[in-house]
């Protein structure tokens, strides 16, 4: 068919990045079950979980590629194609970490520092909190298409992201708690989980800090006055 | 050959080519209101049928007489025969190179091809002064400015939703108060490049000033209509006023001066420093109560938007329809005329000095090649083509079709698809699209370069082998 309207529109990137980030979802989704499994001494049931976080994280790296191949550069799209970009590798970067996680709860098991239980599950469930926030901005992508990207919903979801931010300065000052925490108790322990504790305290931290990182990268695209 | 046998050829020889324009052309003026869920497959078909046909009778004429006497100088050739012969041969040429065209998918107008076949019949026979090289001029000025012209009309029409509804708190206020006069607007420019040179039809010949009444009244009815359309649109999710939904901008303003509040609290004392802190008081429940109320529910109020724009993306579908008909029938019509005019003198009858029933060949040919193949086309455009929104669909339509409608009464004649192109590329520029793949406007504009060419070079290979047959 000679038919030029058909050949005119391309496949719009925003779809494909909403799936990506259902992905990244999904991967996220299963950091506090892992943890949780660590904590009650089930190996088995940690290195499963694990496994299927890296599954979850390959996938999602093949639709980034899938968004990647829909921006080339005879697409018109009514943001520039590096903010599309940077948006799908700062969400793969977030499932990445997730992945991170899991993958450092199966090296060994650890002992739990004392005092320390409670308040990690409080310092994983806020991380989660705001990684939600976060998705809940992406989701609002057809709605921004809809009014090209500016006015009362732009105004909206930038109102979102600035939440976003203020959550993770909240964050930040429980992850430091935490630190000071560990490192009060770093004589009595073995110093592989040291090393476990410490770097699962900042991979996990590092969720929230992607998360507002990917909600300032969101708006730089919307069309605010 | 025979008279007959040479009109029956040129008589069937036209017809494939308006079946040709049915089958793959009208689906483009149809086709997006398929793909935004405006209108059903059926409704669609029908509507196009009925509506190319009626602009084919009512307005094809201009455009057919263009190209029967505006192009070739006839009275040039002293033997009529070789008009007949060269206007059957360029229908013919159309006609192979539209089949080849579409065989290998590549993006050829049928009114480009058509032309340049003329064209070259024309110089091939009677060199450079059998050809009026002033409309030409004019023609293919206008081949670059419709495409241009649906784009400018479109990117206006878009940028002026995308402010005063996509922009606003309540994008579903905002339509209800814009709708109605931009309804009327719409109704008023499109009649008006309709009657623009008056009407001649049902026995009547009014002008412009004549049809005017006509035009305004028309148009404070439609005003009127949609007011009242629209007024019974509801949105589903929210059933109750506007004033209980969250107002984002009142929210972030309070906080704002609940900010500078509290610094003045901090650098007062005394009296002042009580009244500041009721000041700030009063403030901070306002702020509570602002916050404590639901986000108004966008994705409700931008589906209700696009429902009301359905009924317009309908109505300039129509007269996208119309105006096509007007423009493309008069291609295949104009050179069948001119056969039909110096075969059988007396066949051409009618009040205007033009036969009727080559129209209604005309016309009906078009419907036949929507009925058998069209429709498939649409069917395709509508199941892929899902990213153009109502909203959008109809700031491209009504571009297209006041460009179109235009240059039909100004007797050129356009590619009514490049000019769609045009409109559509219009409106991502305003930011209205998703994605859109701007290799087809390459591969459009290396179309118009190589097939005005192509045509001429046939219809002198067609002519040749017509003189040597008949």
């Amino acid at each position: 068919m000679r038919n030029s309207i058909l050949k005119l529109f391309g496949k719009s990137p925003f779809e494909a990045l909403q799936t990506h980030m259902q992905q990244v979802a999904e991967c996220v989704a299963l950091v506090p079950s892992v943890l949780k499994a660590y904590k009650a001494q089930d190996p088995e049931l940690v290195a499963k979980l694990a496994a299927q976080m890296s599954e979850i994280e390959h996938t999602a790296d093949i639709l980034k590629l899938e968004v990647r191949n829909n921006v080339g550069s005879s697409i018109l799209l009514p943001i520039s194609k590096a903010d599309i970009l940077d948006i799908v590798t700062l969400q793969d970067a977030i499932a990445g970490k997730a992945e991170d996680v899991g993958f450092l709860l199966t090296l060994r098991q650890a002992p739990v520092p004392e005092d320390f239980a409670e308040p990690f599950a409080h310092f994983v469930e806020r991380n989660m909190i705001c990684f939600r926030s976060v998705k809940s901005i992406t989701a609002e992508f057809s709605e921004l298409l809809e009014s090209s990207f500016g006015g009362s919903e732009a105004k909206k979801v930038r109102d979102r992201i600035d939440k976003v931010a203020l959550d993770e300065h909240e964050i930040d000052k429980l992850h430091n708690q935490l630190l000071q925490k560990l490192f009060a108790q770093a004589d009595s322990i073995p110093h592989w989980a040291f090393y476990i504790w410490n770097h699962v305290l900042g991979e996990v931290a590092r969720i929230s800090r992607l998360s507002e990182k990917l909600a300032f990268r969101i708006r730089t695209i919307l069309e605010l006055k | 050959m025979s008279h007959e046998v040479l009109l029956g050829l040129a008589l069937v020889i036209g017809f494939y080519t308006c079946w040709n324009i049915g089958a793959n052309d009208v689906a483009n003026a149809i086709g997006t209101s398929v793909g935004s869920k405006s209108l059903t497959l059926r409704k669609a078909v029908v509507m196009a049928a009925i509506l190319e046909f009626t602009g084919a009778l009512l307005v094809g004429p201009e455009v057919s007489l263009t190209i029967q006497e505006g192009i070739v100088k006839s009275e040039y050739f002293a033997d009529p025969m070789i008009v007949v012969h060269g206007m059957t041969a360029s229908l013919l040429a159309a006609g192979f190179w539209l089949q080849i065209a579409s065989y290998f998918g590549w993006p050829v107008s049928t009114t480009h091809t058509l032309v340049g076949a003329v064209i070259g019949f024309g110089v091939a026979i009677g060199g450079v002064e059998a050809v009026y090289w002033n409309q030409i001029y004019t023609i293919i000025t206008s081949w670059i400015i419709s495409p241009l012209m649906g784009a400018v009309i479109a990117y206006f029409a878009f940028s002026l939703l995308r402010k005063q509804i996509f922009y606003q708190v309540s994008p579903l206020e905002a339509t209800r108060k814009i709708v109605p006069w931009l309804t009327g607007a719409v109704v008023f420019v499109l009649l008006f490049v309709l009657f623009f040179k008056g009407f001649h039809g049902l026995g009547l010949r009014l002008s412009l000033w004549e049809t005017s009444p006509f035009i305004l009244l028309l148009s404070g009815l439609s005003v009127l209509f949609s007011m009242r359309a629209v007024s019974k649109v509801e949105v589903t999710s929210q059933t109750r006023s506007l004033s209980e939904y969250q107002n984002p901008m009142l929210s972030r303003s309070l906080y704002g001066a609940l900010k500078h509040l509290e610094r003045a609290q901090m650098a007062t004392t005394g009296t002042d420093h009580a009244q500041i802190e009721a000041t700030l008081a009063t403030v901070n429940a306002l702020r509570e109560k602002e916050d404590a109320k639901l986000p108004p529910d966008m994705h409700a109020e931008f589906s209700a938007v696009e429902k009301i724009f359905s009924y317009l993306q309908v109505f300039t579908a129509g007269c996208m329809a119309f105006a096509h008909g007007a423009n493309d029938v008069g291609n295949a019509i104009g050179p069948l005329a001119a056969i039909v005019h110096r075969l059988e003198p007396s066949m051409m009858l009618s009040s205007t000095g033009y036969p009727l029933w080559l129209l209604l060949i005309g016309g009906s040919g078009i419907v036949l090649g929507l009925a058998t193949w069209g429709w498939r086309v649409i069917e395709t455009i509508g199941q892929k083509i899902t990213e153009l929104t109502p909203s959008r669909g109809f700031c491209a339509e009504f571009a297209a079709a006041t460009t179109i409608m235009l240059a039909s009464n100004l007797g050129l004649p356009i590619s009514t698809t490049h000019t769609l192109v045009g409109a559509v590329l219009g409106i991502g520029f305003a930011g209205g699209i998703g994605a859109l793949n701007l290799r087809t406007v390459r591969d459009i504009v290396a179309s118009w370069l190589i097939t005005v060419p192509i045509g001429a070079l046939l219809a002198v290979i067609f002519y040749k082998g017509l003189a040597l047959i008949a």
